[in-house]
């Protein structure tokens, strides 16, 4: 042990410059490597938690066009679906619908509104993991009966034992029911997508909303889940024959699916993709620094050729050399490491911050992660050990400078390639990014201020509006169900007629349901026929978007005014056509909509504002919202900016990766650059003092020193482009709307490259060439 | 050719300051080959480097052709050095990398010559220093009195005023010695000015004057020769 310490002491006085930038590569490399194996470990455990994850499913839906193409996936089913599949399939062996609904709570005086509440079937107990529940399964059988966890029991009676005591609740109409608490169970914890706090018994739910909607095959409200353990073989062309024989030719515009409980966070909330992308940064990060690890200790171990050659002299065995070399290395990384450990357990929150996640980290937790990050370390430590050892050990003469340098050179030029590419890969998600935020959307999202309505807001829509409006600085009131940034899942079925037949569309036409203050308030732009008028007409009046009037196949938006149309059996006509919007992400391309009056069916109420005195005009929506809120529910708004804002956080994370990465991955590198440049320089010293004494210019001396670096990142350059390129026009592809890779990207990028490297290296040249010749030859 | 005047050099370092030269007025006509002799540590390279340009002296005045250069900034002694002075040392100061060929041409590259001139240029100094077949070889599979041979030879190729030779022979045989110390004196006859700095009385020899110095100062001059018929 003292050993080797005396080796490792000696190994950093020798060169206190090399080994920090070796250090400092390392750890880099091994913190990125840390964090991302929690990460993906964090991943990889979503709806773990439950013991039977890999038997449990969730039912889909899905819709299609008439020329077969998907217009709609749910993951969601209709009420009807669960008591049919039961039936049909004697495989499954729970099957439970669950209904979500935020819902007000009271809390001591209080009104609390609990976001995570559902009324489920009794099977969900035998489905999910409740721990602390008795085995009895009884607990959701009584209307007005839940079960809760322990998170939700200790906050509403305080740590009392909460089984048979009551939880008063409130409807949408101000009613209070009284709930009977039959169970508790542990808390989930995070990851899970299904993270109910309080379960009320669906029969609560059926005996509200009565058997009709419970019959309705439209209503694809009802997360369905299945415990099956041993599912069928064709469970797939199963479900078809079931749909089949409900439906006539069913399959043929809707089918349903199983999913796997596991697959859900991976298809709906993360992507595996990102697991990969971030697993491959991880290493190439790893690597970038242990390339700077072999370089350097090439460079280092070429000094010590002769020490070694002395070694060998007075009776080492090669052998002992090379496993001392390999000792030293794989000691050298096992520190990094751990270091490295030490730095992510302190900056872990900040790191979960920065990437909006959850993640933990306790040693206890990850024992096995990390012994598979020692097991890496040393891995790397070993192969960084070997190429510097090999050079050392098989070079012959005393004083022979490195012959090949192409290895080497190689690494640098990968160090460069990976900094390139991840540099346009980041100006093009931000380009991108940009544009998205920056896009016309074809509605004004900006100043609009929306909060939610109960039924008296919409019934007293008219009077509240005149209240508001009375403010100056409130310019207009929309009621809808749905607002813009939020998804168009409404559709219905249309017949529209086209050379005077009356015939069933066959695409989906998705439905925005508002009033007539709807396109003011967005501010959306009439290109023919006019807006719905605010009396309710005889005749319904419809709205189209520009798209619906190309897929329909009128010639002009003039011409479709005053078109005879049925959507979901309501006639009506066309009285004017928009432009075509973008009311979901961009993410998605503009589709077929139609907007029309439904008053019963609105839900949010838009409120154009200006931007000036904006904290008094929100303060005077609020109390004028109060006044017809008979709940008393809290109120909150949200800006419709901030809500379309929100869609792309996604983007924004792989943003905030790349910005990171990029940024450690160009450490690394011009740490390695500084390290090599230095090596260079000292290296071709003499040759720099010849070369001036024979009448070099600084400059002349400067070009020939700085010339191989910057043909090395002209390498990288060009490799770099076509990968980044690629890459980078897939991952646009999850646009509908995209900014184009301009070629100033690829130019910014390798200029970026050439002056931080050119920086990095002249930093050291300039003081290799400007040294005074003499200075250089005297100690020749 | 070159004239010093109290030429002073004092090098300083954190602990130390090291006067090297002390005062030191020496006089080298145009053709004349001058032997520098003295004690280790007495200053005769830190001399050689302040007439050879590379570096400036503390105090004094020197004369390069009649200009006064003792101050002048590196860029200028640079311009002023190439083509007018080579150099042979006695570590050949040869660059590993380059072959001989590319050796020999270095001077001339920084001349900017055209490569067809250099070329003629450089095969004749090869030919003449009767290295020619060792065009191709790189330094390290010389012998000693080769490399030194092309080091000379670089030191000639651009036709210069001056040759600075610094122990030429220092790491030599007596034999590559004595063919080093010949070709020196046939480029001397030729009429190129030479000073070299020796330890061997044997070289000193070759040379028209042996200047003497100690501790940084010149302590006796002693004329061996009188200059060839050429100068007169
Ligand atoms: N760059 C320098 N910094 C400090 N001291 C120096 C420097 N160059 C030379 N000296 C000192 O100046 C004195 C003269 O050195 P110089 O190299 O000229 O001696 P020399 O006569 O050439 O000796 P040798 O015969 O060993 O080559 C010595 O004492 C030396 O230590
Ligand atoms: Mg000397």
């Amino acid at each position: 042990m003292k050993k080797l310490r005396t080796i490792i002491i000696r190994f950093i006085k020798r060169n206190p410059l090399y080994t920090s930038i070796n250090f400092t590569g390392l750890v880099i490399g091994f913190v990125c490597v840390v964090f991302i194996g929690l990460w993906i470990k964090n991943e990889l455990s979503y709806d773990r938690f439950h013991k039977n994850a890999d038997q449990i499913y969730r039912v889909h839906r899905y819709f299609y066009d008439n020329n077969g193409t998907e217009n709609l996936h749910l993951p969601y089913v209709a009420p009807p679906v669960a008591p049919l599949l039961k039936d049909e399939f004697s495989e499954i062996e729970n099957i439970a619908r669950v209904s979500h609904s935020g819902m007000l709570f009271r809390l001591n005086d209080q009104k609390v509104a609990e976001p995570d509440v559902c009324f489920a079937e009794p099977d969900i107990l035998n489905i999910f993991s409740f721990e602390g529940i008795s085995a009895d399964n009884n607990l959701l059988n009584e209307p007005l009966t839940a079960v809760v966890s322990a998170t939700i029991a200790s906050k509403y009676f305080n740590n009392e034992y909460a089984v048979g005591k009551t939880m008063e609740f409130f409807d949408e109409n101000a009613n209070s029911y009284n709930l009977k608490v039959t169970g508790v169970f542990e808390d989930w914890g995070q990851n899970n997508h299904f993270r109910p706090e309080i379960i009320i018994s669906f029969s609560t739910y059926a005996s509200a909303v009565g058997e009709s909607e419970l019959q309705d095959w439209g209503s694809n409200n009802y997360e369905t889940f299945v415990l099956m353990r041993n599912a069928p073989r064709q469970l797939d062309s199963r479900l078809d024959e079931f749909i089949n024989k409900q439906f006539e030719n069913g399959t043929s515009w809707t089918k349903i699916r199983m999913e796997k409980l596991a697959d859900i966070h991976f298809n709906w909330y993360g992507s595996r993709s990102s697991i990969y992308v971030l697993l491959s940064i991880a290493v190439l990060i790893l690597l970038l620094g242990s390339i700077n690890y072999i370089n350097l200790n090439t460079a280092i171990y070429t000094k010590r050729i002769k020490e070694i050659h002395i070694k060998k002299v007075i009776g080492a065995t090669a052998k002992r050399i090379l496993s001392l070399l390999m000792l030293e290395s794989v000691l050298f990384c096992i520190v990094s490491l751990i270091v490295a450990l030490l730095i992510v357990s302190v900056a872990i929150p900040y790191l979960a911050n920065l990437f909006n996640s959850n993640l933990t980290f306790s040693v206890g937790e990850n024992l096995a992660l990390i012994a598979v990050f020692f097991t890496l370390s040393i891995f790397i430590g070993l192969i960084s050990g070997v190429y510097p050892a090999k050079i050392l050990l098989t070079s012959k003469k005393f004083n022979s400078t490195p012959g090949k340098m192409s290895f080497r050179n190689g690494m640098v030029i990968f160090q460069f390639f990976v900094s390139i590419a991840l540099i346009m890969s980041f100006l093009t998600v931000n380009k991108q990014l940009n544009y998205l935020q920056t896009k016309n959307l074809g509605l004004n999202q900006e100043n609009v201020i929306t909060v939610s309505a109960s039924p008296n807001h919409i019934e007293k829509l008219d009077v509240l509006r005149n209240q508001l409006t009375k403010n100056p600085n409130i310019i207009d009131v929309s009621g809808s169900k749905r607002i813009p940034s939020q998804r168009l899942a409404d559709s219905n079925q249309m017949k529209a007629s086209n050379n005077g037949i009356m015939e069933p569309l066959g695409f989906r036409v998705a439905n925005i349901r508002g009033d007539e203050h709807f396109v003011p308030t967005y501010e959306m732009k009439l290109i023919a026929g006019n807006n719905i008028s605010p009396q309710i007409k005889e005749e319904k009046e419809y709205l189209v978007n520009r798209s619906a009037v190309e897929k329909i196949g009128w010639e002009s938006p003039e011409a479709a005014i005053g078109q005879f149309v049925e959507y979901g059996d309501e006639k009506g006509r066309i009285v004017g056509v928009l432009e075509n919007f973008n009311y979901e992400s961009l993410h998605n391309a503009v589709f077929p909509i139609i907007l029309y009056k439904d008053a019963s069916s609105y839900n949010r109420i838009s409120i154009r504002v200006t931007p000036t005195n904006l904290s008094n005009t929100i303060d005077f929506i609020k109390t004028t919202w109060e006044e017809y809120d008979l709940a008393g529910s809290p109120f909150s708004y949200q800006f419709i900016d901030e809500r379309f804002e929100r869609l792309y956080q996604s983007e924004k994370y792989t943003k905030t990766i790349f910005t990171c990465f990029m940024v450690l991955a160009i450490s690394i590198a011009i740490l390695g650059l500084i390290g090599l440049s230095l090596f260079v320089m000292e290296r071709r010293t003499k040759e720099i003092g010849v070369r001036k004494v024979n009448g070099a210019k600084v400059s002349e001396i400067l070009s020939m020193l700085n010339k191989d670096f910057v043909k090395w990142v002209a390498i990288a350059f060009v490799i770099a482009t076509p990968i980044a390129w690629f890459a980078m026009n897939k991952w646009l592809e999850n646009f509908a709307y995209r900014t184009n890779l301009s070629w100033w990207i690829f130019a910014l990028s390798g200029l970026m490259a050439l002056g931080i490297a050119l920086l990095t290296v002249s930093w050291q040249s300039w003081r290799a060439a400007t040294r005074n010749p003499v200075e250089a030859l005297r100690y020749e | 050719m070159i004239k010093t005047e109290n030429l002073t050099k004092v090098f300083r370092t954190e602990e130390v300051e090291t006067s090297a030269l002390n005062e030191v007025s020496l006089h080298v006509k145009k053709g004349e080959f001058v032997a520098i002799m003295g004690p280790s540590g007495c200053g005769k390279s830190t001399l050689m480097n302040i007439i050879g340009l590379l570096d400036n002296p503390t105090g004094g005045e020197y004369y390069f052709d009649g200009a006064e250069v003792g101050q002048l900034k590196e860029r200028n002694r640079t311009m002023l050095r190439k083509g007018n002075i080579g150099f042979v040392f006695q570590s050949f100061n040869l660059i590993d990398e380059l072959n001989v060929y590319e050796n020999v041409e270095l001077p001339l590259i920084y001349l900017k010559l055209k490569a067809r001139e250099r070329k003629e240029m450089v095969e004749k100094v090869l030919e003449r220093m009767k290295i020619a077949h060792r065009a191709k070889h790189f330094p390290q599979q010389l012998s000693g009195g080769q490399q030194q041979r092309v080091a000379i030879a670089r030191a000639v190729v651009a036709n210069p005023k001056l040759i600075l030779a610094d122990e030429p022979t220092g790491n030599l045989d007596s034999k590559n010695g004595l063919e080093v110390m010949n070709l020196l004196t046939e480029l001397n006859r030729e009429g190129t000015t030479i000073v070299m700095v020796t330890h061997s009385l044997h070289d000193s020899e070759f040379a028209h004057r042996v200047v003497n110095l100690f501790d940084g100062m010149i302590i006796t001059e002693e004329v061996k020769k009188e200059m060839g018929e050429i100068l007169l």
